[in-house]
């Protein structure tokens, strides 16, 4: 009989599947590229990894937007989270100028 | 001896009996309906129309599914008045990352996770032709990412929600856009890493040549924790 635990269960077990199948997909476009290939042990323990590490970036991003008195977060705060890594933070800049460009001019 | 009343009986079975073989043509599945829309022309005998019947057989579509309908039923809501409140959508933004949001206009403002396209994700991702009927319907965006693959949004933002502290906190779709590169840039260096690690190994002898192109979840391993702190 599923209770209110084992629906917890499922859902994080459906959400995990999917995010395994996106990061299979990652996987296979990356070996396409570099002509190497990833046992699937390597994608799962890889989905596992990309599952804490959304874990903790979603509540580093929250915190930032808390401590700015914002409950939505922004842009922003999402490039805080390069904050510790060079090239990391060019990255997030640039595509977070490239989002904005893309939404500027048709504005919505 | 009298004539009973099963005759009588007989007739009222024969009328049912007769009544079922017209009526199974209506059923949908055998009768050609001429389709009233352009969506419905090419979705008519797909049963996935109905989320709640097929419900979670793939999360990643109804995802997007739930998302797309619930952004159409939010933006009918406040559309109008989003774009006469809000100065930030209504006049054309200057050249800097927009990074100032709608602080002060909480809330009139419906953020991200009901404002996602989920048409381009799908297209790109979604093995599944019959999505193309679906996100024919939303208005085509601009906010194409960039060409190679990564997380759908949708199932970020659900990912997100899921470990959200406080379940009012929600994500600007532009962060969102910035939030999804973040992960991509993270599954791309763990595996440039392992893949690195394996070569490295492989040049020191520790495994034949023919094992380099092929990653282990030990190589992983071994890249996981510099990998996590630079992140």
């Amino acid at each position: 009989m599923p209770g209110l635990q084992g629906d917890d269960n499922t859902k994080e077990e459906k959400l995990k599947a999917s995010l395994w199948y996106s990061i299979g997909q990652m996987v296979d476009s990356a070996g396409l590229a570099t002509d190497s290939n990833a046992s699937p042990h390597f994608i799962g323990g890889l989905s596992e990894l990309v599952w804490q590490q959304i874990q903790t970036a979603a509540q580093d991003v929250e915190a930032f937007a808390k401590h700015a008195d914002r409950r939505i977060i922004a842009t922003e705060d999402v490039v805080l989270l390069g904050r510790r890594s060079e090239g990391l933070k060019t990255v997030l800049q640039n595509q977070a100028k490239t989002v904005s460009k893309q939404n500027a001019p048709n504005g919505r | 001896m009298p004539p009973r009343k099963e005759p009588k009986e007989n007739v009222v079975y024969a009328a049912s009996k007769r009544k079922a073989p017209p009526f199974k043509p209506h059923r949908p599945s055998q009768v050609p309906r001429i389709p009233t829309t352009e969506s419905e022309a090419s979705t008519a005998s797909r049963p996935a129309v109905r989320p709640a019947l097929a419900k979670r057989k793939l999360s990643v579509r109804d995802d997007s599914e739930d998302e797309s309908a619930q952004a159409d039923a939010i933006d009918d809501d406040d559309s109008d008045e989003e774009l006469a409140d809000n100065p930030l959508t209504a006049r054309p933004r200057p050249a800097a990352p927009a990074k100032k949001p709608p602080a002060k206009r909480n809330p009139p403002r419906q953020p991200s996770p009901v404002a996602i396209s989920d048409g381009d994700d799908d297209d790109a991702f979604s093995p599944l032709p019959d999505r193309d009927a679906a996100a024919s319907n939303p208005p085509p965006e601009a906010s194409q990412p960039d060409s190679s693959v990564s997380i759908p949004q949708p199932l970020l933002t659900r990912l997100l929600h899921e470990h959200f502290a406080d379940k009012s906190t929600q994500i600007d779709k532009q962060a969102l856009q910035v939030f999804q590169k973040y992960i991509e840039t993270f599954v791309q260096e763990a595996i440039a890493r392992a893949a690195l690690q394996k070569r490295a190994a492989a040049e020191a002898g520790m495994i034949s040549e023919m094992d380099a192109g092929w990653l282990e979840l030990d190589d992983l391993e071994k890249v996981a924790g510099g990998l996590v702190l630079d992140f």
